[in-house]
């Protein structure tokens, strides 16, 4: 079952490279590993209730329901990754490693924790709901349940390497920039689902305005391929983007940005939360 | 804000106004992980509402990058999807749980 492991694989990259940048960004945050835990195992029971609700969620707001419903989720993962950036930049002393084992230090990370659960949840939810949407109609076919397994494990397993590499890849490469490096490679992905979360709804009509693309660029970079994917889910790729998408995307990059230069002013850094 | 930007403001409203009535339906058909009709003719810059019915047990996805759209149709189910307006020209879509049998395309002329 080959083509069933390309959309595992795809899916998964997708989850994969989203998590990659996450678990990197946050390294110096303590206690995550339990967070990111509760976080993936929500995102699956997640998965499973929305496959299962695709109907109910497909006839809300007259049938806008799936754009609606995957913007909202896009957005408030964006809102949570944005804030957590700039929240990671205000704290930056306080959640580094070494101060870690005072106790008010821990209590001072608490925040990201619970919000770096929901993001991955929130990730791993919505391409997981597809996988189990396609795995379930293989089912109803009665197809091979081993190819299905065969297939599926092995789409699992080549996403999370990719993803993991890419983990690594940022720590190995970045090591003296990890901060600055892992902050703008979560900018970039809080933009890209901004701009995608803005993109459902205008296609849902909920945002009529400036939806005619402002250029094609599928000849030179297509994105189904690999690098298209990648780039789509890491940046925001889009190879017709609209004027509300491009839009969305720089606005989100300089609210982000400038929130998390302007904390670092002396003035703001002494505050405490 | 000047003039020619509240101008432009109001002939980007107009659409708005007039669309709710007079939108165009589309319906398309899946059945046996294929698309029927295979090829949808819609008129250049206009909006158009289609409709997608899954005759199969399995869902599928509707998905296109030409037209920036990704949607599940549950077995048996049916969507509903705002295309357009848009320039002439082919604009490729396919079902990303079968992709290798549903493929289709919609021109607009």
């Amino acid at each position: 079952m080959i083509s069933f492991g390309i959309v595992v694989f795809r899916e998964v990259l997708e989850i994969s490279l989203v998590l990659g940048i996450i678990l990197a960004g946050t390294q110096q945050v303590a206690n995550r590993w339990q967070w990111i835990g509760i976080g993936l195992v929500m995102g699956i029971l997640g998965s499973l209730v929305v496959a299962v609700s695709t109907d109910q969620i497909s006839e809300l707001m007259e049938g806008m329901g799936q754009e609606v419903f995957n913007a909202s989720v896009l957005i408030l993962a964006s809102v949570l990754i944005g804030s957590t950036v700039v929240w990671m930049k205000h704290h930056a002393r306080q959640i580094s490693k070494h101060l870690t084992e005072v106790g008010e230090e821990v209590t001072a990370g608490a925040r990201p924790l619970s919000v770096l659960a929901l993001v991955i949840a929130l990730t791993v939810l919505r391409d997981g709901s597809e996988i189990v949407l396609l795995a379930q109609g293989l089912f109803v076919t009665a197809g091979s349940v081993t190819d299905m397994l065969i297939g599926g494990i092995g789409g699992l397993v080549a996403g999370t390497i990719v993803g993991l590499l890419m983990y690594l890849g940022i720590i190995r490469a970045s090591a003296r920039y990890i901060f600055a490096v892992t902050s703008w490679l979560l900018i970039f992905l809080c933009a890209g689902m901004m701009s995608q979360g803005i993109a459902l709804l205008a296609s849902a009509d909920i945002l009529p305005m400036f939806s005619a693309p402002l250029w094609d660029s599928s000849w030179l970079l297509h994105e189904g391929s690999l690098l298209g994917q990648t780039l789509h889910t890491m940046f925001g790729y889009s190879s017709r983007p609209s004027g509300l998408q491009l839009g969305s995307y720089l606005l989100t990059i300089l609210v982000v940005a400038s929130a998390m230069y302007l904390l670092k002013l002396p003035r703001f850094s002494r505050t405490r939360a | 804000m000047n003039k020619t930007n509240i101008l432009i403001g109001l002939l980007l409203l107009t659409p708005l106004v007039a669309s709710a009535a007079d939108t165009p339906v589309l319906e398309l058909k899946i059945k046996d992980h294929q698309f029927e009709p295979a090829q949808l003719e819609v008129p250049a810059d206009t909006k158009v509402k289609l409709i997608v019915h899954n005759h199969d047990a399995t869902p599928e996805e509707f998905e296109s990058y030409d037209l920036n759209r990704e949607k599940i149709v549950s077995g048996n189910g049916k969507i509903t999807l705002f295309i357009g307006p848009l320039q002439p020209g082919t604009y490729k879509f396919f079902g990303e749980f079968h992709e290798d049998t549903a493929q289709g395309s919609i021109v607009v002329r």
